[in-house]
Parts: structure tokens; sequence; C-alpha cells
């Protein structure tokens, strides 16, 4: 077990490292680099932000103030169906709140939490920009324009019968 | 490629402008027609990408020679996209499937018909065949969205046929720092980030200070949940920011910029990416510029979903690498700021006005709009209304005018009850109210604020002690923590909204204990 | 929350807005009362409502509203019943149908649907 931890761990290592060669050595761009690792990854790695905070020089504490303080990175990584429900203005005047309920209420978890079998996580997004679309929904990448709870309550049904 | 001259720019400027005056003529002599295809974000999500895939595909199937396929920016009228509009006849063809390519191609380029069942509706149900006819653009004047729709923005040529560059080699071979500055403060220019603060005098400020470094940034961050003006400026127009920021950058002494922009937007990060290699493929980024000796680069720097970092000191602390908390001020960011050194942070919109007053003067800027508010202003209109989408109209419209001329009105039969501007940070205008002009002044009379341009409008089913507690949930997530007031107050307030839209009412309990005890 | 919503609450509200305007360090505290601010100054009537009624005129607020099929304008179609996500409404056809709210989960589905706007809001 422990071995196959360090595997992963080195790997995670070499590829922040691959990241990092793309930029100066210098602190203030420790916001792209964690932006480049939250997207190979889904989240920031513990590998990763140690190979940050010595190639920069950055206690991890500070790293950790960072990652926490900015809604974009998470610690977790997310479910392999990410649903992310737009709660900006156009989109919650239309509806979504609704929208973000139901979904709670089906998967048994807050938002910014994922399903014990890692299969499904809730997100809460300001504007994705596609108001003329509201209400929003996302699964990942896909885009549920104007959205209801029929059509997201088919959506997981399709996802949870999947293996 | 490679670098330019003043002379080269000039040549592929009249060249273009030929071969592009079917974008905005009707009457062009061409034998050419054109396909614009919006590409934002907004119609991006309904398949976009795949229209323009099968346009190109199957005029290459049927070997058609003179029709041309452009991606566009955002062309405004979000709620009948995806759009497609034939140039040189403005054809506007609404909500297009991927599947309808066939059609069009066939009945409009082939047989020189329009396709009636694609045309665009009107709210009151008139057919429309072109763009300008429609209510929802008849009262807009488009400044900052000028390009946005016309040209390819990833093609640097199409912005230089539309007099692009122009006015960064008029202010580099013409004008001095301080004429720059000046004209900048008699157009009346204010910044459209949502404060509105006189743009010449933030510059006239850096410019004052004596450093070895100054720094420009576009603030880009957009962080109003309902906003999207910004977006489409940077997915539309890119190159309108860059040499804005350059000219910014000749006027304060300042040889570095920064696009600070929210990682939320990625076809806007990718525009920006695509326009300042090829603006500095040209030489009109980097060293020497136009040869007249003046240096200027941009580089990109992302955001990390924080509001906050809208807030110019929590900006600058976040490209400076750290949690974006905002610093006390002052001193300001124009005396100390990036790093310490003179710094001035323009939102994009204010800046997409800029090269538009350096080329059609400070003078006629000023005659449009109020007498404190001049120019345009875009608006995100959204919510409950028909046309929703984006809008520039002169600053003095009324809301009226807004809502229900361009906006087409409320949808379903329902009332207005309320429109909001200024996301988190402004107030709802009432009924009462319609008819206050949009400009700074008036909003803030009657307890709102221009903001950065959402504009959202709610109809008799909004509950406004929710709608409170919607802004308020937002802003107490997006608390930086700094401050106790903010971090603390807002809290309460928010658990106070919370106990109001539950029922449980002291008030109600007393009657329930009463009628037990009966 | 557990919290009872007072009558005091508004003067609370109302108080905390202004401190919070006043001693915030930066722009985004200052303007964060502001919604609350303005939604009081011309809607102040609904937060009386909510406080003093439990009434939410606009139908909006779940808790202080349901969903109810009029049986007068209901022609009992049907249309109702088989887009509510959860099942909670019930009716034999051409008969008036009507909406469980111990199942309703209050997303309006049936009421955007429903061609004879058959389906109101009501103050519980």
């Amino acid at each position: 077990m422990e071995e196959k931890m360090n595997c992963m761990d080195k790997k995670v290592r070499e590829e922040t490292k691959e990241i990092l060669k793309k930029y100066p050595p210098e602190k203030d761009r420790l916001i792209g680099i964690l932006n480049d690792v939250q997207e190979k990854y889904g989240y920031i790695p513990k590998q990763a932000q140690l190979t940050i905070s010595e190639h920069l020089n950055i206690p991890m504490a500070e790293i950790y103030g960072v990652i926490t303080f900015y809604s974009r990175f998470t610690l977790q990584p997310k479910g392999k169906y990410n649903i992310s429900i737009c709660l900006g203005t156009a989109c919650f005047v239309k509806g979504s709140q609704s929208l973000l309920d139901r979904a709670k209420e089906r998967l048994g978890i807050e938002s910014g939490e994922v399903t014990p079998d890692g299969k499904f996580s809730i997100d809460e997004v300001r504007c994705v920009g596609a108001c003329g679309l509201a209400p929003v929904f996302m699964v990942n990448e896909e885009v549920y324009g104007k959205a209801t709870v029929k059509q997201l309550d088919e959506v997981i049904d399709k996802y949870q019968k999947e293996n | 490629m490679g670098r330019k001259s003043i002379q080269e720019m000039e040549e592929i400027r009249s060249q273009k402008r030929q071969e592009l005056e079917l974008r905005v003529n009707t009457k062009a002599d061409t034998r050419e027609k054109h396909i614009l295809v919006c590409h934002g974000t907004g119609c991006t999500s309904s398949k976009s990408p795949k229209i323009i895939e099968n346009f190109r595909k199957i005029l290459e199937e049927k070997k058609i020679e003179n029709v041309r396929v452009i991606q566009t920016g955002c062309f405004g009228l979000c709620a009948k996209g995806p759009i497609v509009i034939i140039r040189p006849e403005d054809t506007f063809y609404a909500q297009v499937k991927p599947e309808d390519c066939e059609e069009i191609i066939q009945t409009h380029i082939v047989e020189g018909k329009t396709v009636e069942r694609l045309l665009c509706k009107d709210i009151d149900g008139t057919i429309v065949n072109r763009l300008d006819e429609l209510n929802f653009y008849k009262k807009q004047k488009r400044i900052a969205l000028k390009n946005c729709g016309v040209i390819d923005p990833e093609n640097i040529d199409e912005y230089i046929a539309f007099d692009g560059y122009k006015a960064l080699y008029q202010v580099l071979t013409t004008m001095s720092q301080d004429e720059v500055i000046e004209e900048i403060s008699k157009s009346g220019l204010r910044g459209r980030g949502g404060a509105g603060f006189p743009t010449g005098k933030k510059w006239s400020f850096a410019k004052q200070n004596e450093a070895d470094q100054k720094y420009v940034i576009c603030n880009a961050d957009e962080g109003d949940p309902g906003a999207f003006m910004d977006r489409s400026i940077l997915e539309g127009d890119p190159h309108s920011v860059l040499e804005a920021m350059a000219i910014a950058g000749y006027s304060i002494g300042a040889t570095q910029g920064y696009i600070y922009v929210r990682a939320e937007y990625p076809i806007a990060v990718q525009r920006l990416k695509v326009a300042i290699d090829q603006a500095r493929d040209y030489g009109l980024l980097g060293k020497d510029i136009l040869g007249t000796g003046f240096d200027f680069d941009i580089d990109i720097r992302l955001g990390a979903g924080a509001f906050v970092c809208g807030e110019e000191t929590a900006l600058l602390e976040s490209i400076e690498g750290r949690r974006g908390q905002p610093r006390v001020k002052p001193p300001y960011p124009a005396n100390k700021g990036l790093f310490g050194k003179p710094t001035i942070i323009n939102n994009v919109e204010t800046l997409a006005n800029v090269t538009r007053i350096i080329l059609n003067g400070a003078e006629w800027y000023a005659s449009i709009g109020t007498e404190k508010s001049k120019g345009t202003k875009v608006f995100a209109l959204g919510g409950n209304v028909n046309n929703v989408g984006l809008v520039e109209v002169p600053m003095g419209t009324t809301l009226r005018e807004i809502v229900f001329d361009i906006g087409g009105g409320i949808p379903n039969g329902r009332k207005f009850k309320a429109a909001q501007t200024g996301g988190p940070s402004g107030g709802c205008i009432p009924a009462e109210h319609l008819d206050t002009p949009i400009d700074y002044e008036s909003l803030t009379e009657i307890g709102s604020m221009m903001g950065s341009g959402g504009l959202i409008v709610m109809d008799e089913t909004k509950c406004m002690v929710d709608i409170a507690r919607f802004y308020l949930d937002f802003t107490v997530s997006e608390s930086c923590g700094k401050c106790t007031p903010c971090r603390i107050g807002t809290k309460r307030m928010l658990e106070i909204l919370e106990r109001m839209c539950e029922r449980k009412s002291r008030a109600r309990r007393f009657k329930q204990i009463r009628k037990i005890s009966q | 929350m557990n919290g009872k919503a007072e009558p005091d609450d508004l003067n609370k509200l109302e108080r905390l807005a202004n401190n919070i305007k006043k001693s915030a360090i930066c722009g985004l505290g200052q303007t964060a009362p502001n919604p609350v601010l303005s939604t009081l100054k011309y809607f102040r009537e609904e937060y009386v409502e909510h406080v003093s009624y439990n009434k939410c005129r606009a139908g909006y607020c779940r808790a202080l509203c349901n969903l109810v099929i009029n049986p007068e304008k209901c022609r009992g179609c049907g249309i109702c019943k088989r887009n509510c996500p959860v099942g909670a409404i019930s009716g034999e056809v051409k008969m008036p149908h009507e909406i469980n709210q111990k199942i309703c989960i209050k997303c309006g589905t049936c009421a955007d649907k429903c061609p004879f706007h058959a389906i109101e809001k009501q103050t519980i």
C-alpha cells in the first residue's frame, strides 16, 4: 500500500514540476500555477502543494491559505459527475434554486460535497455566462439550458444507472 | 507575418476595409457572402461551433466558393441565440440549429431566397428580416460593442480594417502624455466597473508620481452574477482592450500591463491569448512599438473564483500571489499599487471606449449622455424580460425604455415589479421609478447604483425579501473575512432574513399557545 | 435555522445595514447592505408581511406557501400529474386533481405546465 502511495506521489510530483517549468520561479505566480494543477487533477493534491512549496519557497500554511480562499481551488477531488448549478441572478430569478434543492435531495449531499461512492458532486456557480438559457446547470462541461427539475431528475437517473 | 511599419498598417487597413465593406453596408459592391455566426459563450453553449463546422463542411461539399463563414462575438440578443447573420443583406436568422445549415445554404445562398421559418419574430409578432429592424436594436448605440458581431475576434487584420490600432499610433506620433489625459478627461469618461470615478483623473494621478516602474491593469474579473458585458467585449473585440491599455500606458508612463481575468471565462482567456500573440507579432506590443521607441507589453493573470478580487486592491493582492483581501485606502493604487508602484486599474468596458474617444474626439463623446454621465453604458439585461441579452444605450435612457422598448417587456403576461442594478452592491428599483434616466447620479439618488451593468428584471412572482436574502447569501460566502463589520455583520443580516423566509414568527406562536391554553 | 422572526428583526436589520455601510474597509463591504436597504425602502410591506403574518405575497417562499389546484379551473387533463417529478399529484381523468402537500417539493413545474392556469400559490 505504501509503495503504491509513493508511486502516486512521485507521479504528482513529476507532473507538478512540469507545470512549474512553465513559470518563472516567482511567488506571485502561485495562483496561475494552482489553476493549472486544479485543471489537471480536479483538485490540488498534497504532493503538488509540497512540490510548489519547495520550488517557490512558500510555507505550506500560506499555500493552504490561498487554496482555501479561492473557490476554484479544492482540496478534495470532485465526483465523476460534477453537477454545477448556476445561481447567478438571471438564473436564480428563473428558478435555479429549485434545481439546487432537488439535486441536494436526490443525492443526499450539500454543495461542495461528494457522494460516498465518488460518483456525484454538487457545486454552486455564479454565472456561466449563458443567461439567455436561464436557468442553467452543467454536468462536467455539458450545459443544460432552460433546465427543469424533471430534466435534472432524468440526468441523475441516467448517470446513476451507469456502472 | 512579422513587425509592421505604420505604412504597412495603413495598407492592411485600406485593403481589408474594402474586403469587409459588406459587413457593415447592405449595399456593398461585392460578389461575396459572409455568414456570421455568434461564437460567444452563450451561443457556444447552444452549439454554435457545430453550426460553424456544418456550414464550412457543406460549402466545401457543394464546392461553393465566394462564401465565407466567420465566427464573431456577441450580437447581443441572447434570447434568440444561436444567431446567424448573412452579409451583405444583413438577414438575421434566430435560434438556428446545426441541422438547419443545409437548408440555409441551399435556400439562401444557392437559391437566393430567405428561409422564412428561421427569421426572427419581434415581440409584437412582426417578422423581421434584418437586425436593425428589431425593436431591440433601435434605441441602442454601440460604441464599446462596436466590433462585436462584425469582426472575427481572432483575426487582427479585421480589427485593423475598422480603424484598429489607428488610435494608438495617433497617440504615439502626435500627442503628448498630458494631451492624451486631457482628451480622456474632457470626454467625461467614468469608470464602468461600478464606482464611476473619472478615468482621466485616475490616469493623471498615476502620471504625476515618479517611479521606475508603473502598471496598467485591466480588471476583467466581472464578479457580479448576471453580468456578462466584459466577457462579451473580451470575446468579441479583445484588441480594443489591448490597444486602450497601450494608450493608457503611454499616458501614465507605464511599460507593463496585466489583464486580470476570471478563470471561469475560458473563451475570453483564449481570445485574449490569441490577440496578444498577434499584436506582439505585428510589433504592436513589446519593444519599440511602431518604431516610436515606446515599450509596452501585456500579460494575463487568471482569477480563481473570488468575487472580492473585483475590488481593485484585492485584485492587486491576488496578482501578487496572495489571498485577495483588500488593502486599506489610502494609499490609493495610483500612488502605491502593484508591487508598491503607481498603478491604474480600469474596467474592460471603460477601456473599450478609449480608442473611440481618441479617434472621434472628446467632444463627440461628451455630446452623448447626460450632463454628468457621458457616453454609453452596456447592460446585461436578464431575468423576467423577453429580450434577454446585451444592450448598449446612451446614458440618460430611462429604465422604462430599456425594459419595455428594448427588452420587449415582461413575458407570460406578468407585471413589472422591480429591476436590480449593481448586483450584490446595488439596489432594487420599483415601478414608480421606471422613468428614471439611467446615469450615475440618478440611480444613487433613488437608492441603487449603476454597478457594472447587470440589470435584472423581476416580475410579481419574485419575493423581495428572498431577493435580499439571495444577495446577502452571496456576499456572506464571498466575504474575505478581513474586517469585522463585513465578516460578522453580513452574516447576522443573513440570519435575520433567513428567519423571515421561514414560517417561524413569534407572533404566530403566541396565537397558537393561546389557543392551546384555552 | 431555528430562530423566530420577530417584529424587532426589521429594526435590527436596518441598524446592522447602516453600521456595516459606515465601517467596512472596502467598497464591497460598504455596499453589501444595499440590496437590503433598497428593498426595505420600497418593499417594506413585504418584510412586515413576512415577519408579522408569515405571508409571502409573491408566493415564492416555500415555507410560507403551498401550491394548490383550484378545483374550479382544473379540467382533469392530467398534464400536471404526468410532469410532477415526485408524484405528488393524484386525480382521475376529467376530475379535479389534488396535490399532496406532504410530498410536494414546490418546484413549480405543475403550475408552469398547466394550460388552464389552475394551480395557484396560497399562503399557509
